[in-house]
């Protein structure tokens, strides 16, 4: 009974990790689940099994892209992404109970899947990586089994030759440290450690000679398939080779002073060592940034705004792109001009999309061009994130392409991206309404002719808002963003003069706040533009204003003590235009270009 | 009785596919590439084809009564490269006849037959092109690749992974009188050079001077081989907000330079380099002695966009000399036309000019409404081409070596992705329909996102090895003589 129970214990202590893993990465880390599942790619075509398998570590490619698909269920995704942790623990609790290893025998089992999962949180390792990493230690299980040399070296030669090729040639390197390190602390053979060094040496010969001589493998995909991953790009090795060498030295001392406590209380210590990885600073200090800027913009996806601003709201020091998602959430929900100075804004860049060849920032860009109706800049912002994302094109920008070309009008292009994502599992419902999507926009049969040309990107963002306004005088974004850019870079008599454009004073019956901040501001320094049109000043404004201007014309206070004394006015206009928030590289010059 | 219940098994097997209760259809079945009523070379690669909705088919390919193939199975119709060649030998000068029989839905229809004539003009083998993203700033990976057009073989002259990656650009290939041995292209961004390429011999130069605006940009090569023609262009690209023509691009200045390859030199005329009119797209005549090019007259850019117009020119050539002729002759007036002409390019005969029309634009590439024109340069009478032209984008275009196909490229597919396609032109300028470049598996044209840009055809194969290529453009410039 008690035998029982014990084991029982074992189990718990041993599943309860994976566990918390699977429950971490689906509670805490969704954003990043979510981001996968959109910058994954699989096609149900013998083409894209067929240009897979020509590439080294093309079949985990494979199955790490179609287990990506499941993403779309966080829950799921989760899971996933613990399976190869989990495998790997296992594969290593194999090989330590094969070989009756007591010593350092936690450290042993537990680094690898430690080393897996922070690879993981590291956005180094795709699931084809680890996908890779478990059929690795796999392979290194049954080359360790077996006793026999003649048939080990003919089971290296075939499954670390050929087969690992296709499916772990990232392993090909790891491989060797695995079993140098295995052979030295408890191999016996020798002739062993030669022939891993032989491996080893091949591993960095291959490259080498193709680099210097274009001999052994001048034709690309050749090489594709016979490149060992040393000099191949993926990060991921670069912790790991650093890392493991690390684990070895560690197990080598443990071994050497006998700590017999870890012996006996194993399973506990792993378990300690696990949770202090996964509770400890590292995962939410490095990657934390990541997962609210993906979680906010899954929210704008979803265009649940509400969501956007809490996350901004909740955080301390929020990014550029969390400000820029939050006032794209704020001008959805008309409320931009009222509340835009409830949060940290930093410049007009918080505001504006930045023109740079970065996946993240063109998705960005390219969701603000979409709501602002200027649909051919947000196809064009999204093709330039599909040229920036792993595959060419990956779902998500498949499936913005899709939608964008056909709201546009484009027909043909948006049945090329939708004959696409119908080879594509799971996306059939998405197939279908966007199918839909198109009879109806085909219906509306809007004219697209130009007649004027409208370039966008070669001007500041308040110059194309006026644009966009003169072109669409009902876009009510369109004139958020100008009025509030203006503000942005405190071009007031742009700014004084375009107000009574779009909010006439007769018609008006109150400002929104931060307008109605500028122009108290405005005509109590006497703006004669601004002071005729006779906008009405809420008294309370007014009264603000005054208690702002007391205290920024107390010459006995410090800036220090200013600011502290206005905290409560913190999210007005006149303290970001007194306290100056913009970057100077966010101010345009002379020529009204903005250098930042 | 093993016999028997195989027998039967086989029987059961052979009904399934066999086409039983056949409808007769009136029209001809619809096919992904339409390859119906074509004109094709007696050189040319399979045309392969998926039967649209079709569970199965069944496709019979005769010749004047004489059955040549029968194809059964699912849709997509691949044929042996093998049965093809001798198909087309059997037909060469002749007309095969394709019967279609499918089933949808249980339902065996049989078709109108088609028809696909085998012309006795045989095709250049080889093209070559570059693959890209049109993603117009930033590309994940684009290169140049030649195709042998008897097969599905396709490789690569250079790839930018070899050159620069994402940032490396490859551009604008020209051939010597369709040499593969002889032909040059750009680097661009990362190590920017021109590479010629001639033999075995690499070189690498660069023409921007003191007296050039920029580097060399659209060449071609004179007959002699001896020169090369080259426009300069200081070229912008901007973004439309709506409008299906999301780029636009024009330039900002450009002119026309020559190169002396025998001496290493740069020739420039002064008439072709001043800032009152745009030039561009040289081309030289068949014979050498002219040297056509496209120009334009100056305007507020990007403001004036919409009235950029250009017009079609000619200059005498004498090689001797290296020197230009003294007049500029009108070929295509675009203030007669109201249109914009652009990419002049003769036959090798001499005879027809052909080249792209839009509304107006310099960079016929990204306009929706280009289209190919053709003028008999005898007698300046416009050639009635319009079956070659759909009603997106029809652009680059270039001659077969004899003159008897038209290889140009075209968005309408889908509207972006330009694709490569073949048509045929007799003696007096009649083309027959274009058909579009064949491919292993037809479903390539939808499955790929990139755009083929500047087909060319080539003799042969490129035998220079892309690591060549990339030592060269990694290598030192070779100065021009002064």
């Amino acid at each position: 009974m008690v035998k029982k129970m014990k084991k029982g214990y074992c189990v718990l202590l041993t599943v309860m990790p994976f566990i918390a893993v699977a429950l971490f990465w689906w509670l805490g880390y969704g954003g990043h689940i979510w981001f996968w599942e959109g910058s994954n790619l699989f096609l149900n075509t013998e083409s894209f099994l067929d240009a897979s398998l020509r590439q080294s570590g093309g079949l985990s490619r494979y199955a790490g892209t179609f287990l990506t698909l499941f993403f779309q269920w966080k829950i799921i995704g989760a899971i996933i992404l613990t399976l190869p942790i989990y495998l790997v623990y296992r594969l290593s609790r194999f090989l330590v109970d094969r070989f009756h290893i007591s010593t350092g025998r936690f450290l042993y089992c537990w680094v690898p899947p430690i080393f897996l999962f922070l690879l993981q949180l590291n956005h180094t390792v795709t699931l084809s990586d680890s996908i890779q990493i478990v059929f690795f230690y796999a392979f290194a299980a049954l080359y360790v089994v077996v006793e026999k040399n003649a048939m080990r070296y003919a089971l290296f030669i075939l499954i670390f030759g050929l087969c690992s090729l296709l499916l772990t040639p990232g392993a090909c390197f790891l491989s060797g440290i695995f079993f140098l390190s295995y052979e030295l602390l408890y191999g016996t053979g020798f002739r062993r450690f030669w022939f891993l060094i032989g491996w080893f040496l091949l591993c960095i010969l291959v490259p080498l000679a193709r680099q210097w001589y274009l001999v052994l493998f001048p034709d690309e995909e050749l090489y594709e398939l016979f490149r060992p991953t040393l000099f191949s790009g993926t990060g991921y090795l670069v912790p790991v080779l650093y890392g493991w060498p690390i684990a070895v030295l560690l197990l080598s001392l443990l071994s050497r002073f006998r700590f017999s406590f870890f012996s006996r209380n194993e399973h506990w210590v792993s378990f300690v060592v696990l949770l202090l990885f996964l509770g400890g600073l590292y995962p939410y200090t490095v990657h934390r940034d990541f997962e609210v800027e993906k979680r906010a913009d899954e929210a704008v996806c979803r265009e649940d705004w509400d969501r956007v601003l809490d996350i901004a709201q909740g955080e301390r020091y929020p990014s550029r792109e969390l400000l820029f998602m939050a006032t794209l959430a704020l001008s959805q929900k008309g409320e931009l001009p009222e509340k835009l100075f409830d949060y940290p804004i930093s410049g007009i860049l918080t505001l504006s999309p930045t023109r740079e060849f970065e996946y993240s920032k063109n998705l960005y860009a390219g969701e603000f061009y979409a709501r602002l109706g200027i649909l051919n800049e947000a196809i064009h912002r999204y093709f330039q994130a599909s040229s920036d994302s792993r595959f060419t094109i990956d779902l998500r920008t498949l499936r913005k392409l899709a939608e964008l070309n056909i709201r546009n009008g484009l027909f043909l292009r948006g049945e090329k991206y939708l004959k696409i994502l119908k080879r594509v599992p799971f996306q059939q419902p998405t197939v279908k309404h966007l199918r839909k999507l198109a009879v109806t926009e085909r219906e509306r049969n809007v004219d697209r002719s130009v007649r004027q040309p409208f370039f966008v990107g070669t001007s500041i963002l308040s110059v194309e808002m006026f644009k966009l306004h003169t072109a669409q005088p009902e876009n009510r974004m369109a004139k958020d963003y100008l009025l509030c850019s203006l503000l942005l870079l405190n071009d007031l008599d742009r700014f004084a003069y375009i107000l009574p454009v779009f909010y006439p004073a007769e018609k008006t019956e109150r400002l929104p706040r931060v307008y109605e901040e500028a122009v108290c501001a405005l005509v109590s320094k006497g703006d004669s533009t601004l002071s005729k049109q006779g906008y009405t000043i809420d008294v309370e404004m007014k009264e603000r204003y005054e208690r702002f201007r007391s205290v920024m014309e107390n010459e006995r206070l410090t800036v220090d003590q200013k600011q502290e004394q206005l905290n409560s006015l913190r999210n007005s206009w006149w303290y970001y235009d007194r306290f100056g928030r913009t970057n100077e590289a966010d101010r345009p010059d002379e020529t009204g270009k903005i250098h930042g | 009785m093993r016999i028997i219940v195989a027998g039967w098994l086989i029987v059961v097997l052979c009904a399934c596919t066999r086409p039983t209760n056949v409808i007769e259809s009136p029209v001809q079945p619809q096919l992904f590439p339409d390859y119906r009523q074509i004109c094709i070379p007696p050189n040319i690669a399979p045309i392969n084809y998926e039967v649209m909705y079709a569970d199965r088919v069944q496709v019979e390919y005769s010749c004047e009564g004489r059955s040549l193939w029968v194809y059964k199975g699912d849709p997509t119709v691949e044929i042996p490269l093998k049965k093809w060649a001798s198909m087309l030998a059997d037909a060469k000068g002749r007309t095969i006849s394709v019967v279609v029989t499918a089933r949808f839905k249980n339902q065996w229809t049989r078709y109108e037959p088609f028809t696909l004539s085998v012309s006795t003009d045989s095709i250049d083998p080889y093209i070559a092109y570059r693959l890209i993203e049109p993603s117009y700033e930033h590309w994940a990976q684009m290169g140049l690749y030649q195709r042998n057009l008897t097969n599905f073989d396709e490789t690569p002259i250079i790839e930018t992974s070899l050159t620069g990656g994402s940032k490396g650009c490859v551009n604008c290939h020209s051939f010597d009188r369709y040499s593969p041995d002889k032909f040059l292209f750009h680097s661009r961004i990362v190590n920017p050079a021109t590479i010629i390429v001639d033999g075995e011999k690499l070189k690498k130069i660069n023409l921007k001077t003191d007296e050039t605006i920029t580097s060399g940009v659209y060449p071609k090569w004179h007959p002699s081989g001896n020169y090369i023609a080259f426009s300069t262009n200081l070229t912008r690209l901007v973004f439309q907000a709506f409008g299906e023509d999301r780029a636009a691009v024009f330039d900002l200045e450009s002119d026309l330079i020559l190169y002396d390859y025998k001496n290493n030199r740069l020739i420039t005329d002064d008439r072709f380099n001043s800032k009152q009119a745009y030039e561009t797209f040289p081309e030289w005549s068949p014979d050498g002695k002219w040297l056509y090019f496209s120009r334009g007259d100056t305007c507020r850019l990007p403001a004036e966009y919409m009235n950029l117009k250009y017009g079609i020119y000619r200059v005498g050539f004498d090689a001797e000399t290296g020197l230009l002729g003294d007049s500029v002759y009108t070929v295509v007036d675009e203030r007669s036309t109201g249109k914009t002409a652009l990419m002049p390019r003769i036959s090798p005969d001499g005879r027809f000019l052909l080249y792209t029309t839009a509304d107006y634009g310099a960079f016929t590439i990204w306009l929706g409404g280009a289209d190919l024109e053709m003028i008999d340069l005898r007698d300046g009478t416009r050639k009635d081409i319009s079956i070659l032209n759909s009603h997106e984008t029809d652009s680059y275009h270039a001659w077969s070596s004899n003159g008897r196909w038209i290889l140009f490229s075209s968005k309408r597919l889908d509207g972006l992705y330009t694709r490569l396609f073949i048509a045929h032109c007799d003696s007096e300028g009649r083309v027959s329909a274009p058909f579009l470049l064949p491919q292993k598996d037809p479903q390539y044209n939808d499955l790929l996102l990139k755009a083929y840009n500047v087909p060319e055809f080539i003799s042969g194969p490129i035998t220079v090895s892309a690591y060549e290529i990339e030592s060269a453009i990694k290598g030192e410039l070779s100065p021009l003589t002064r």
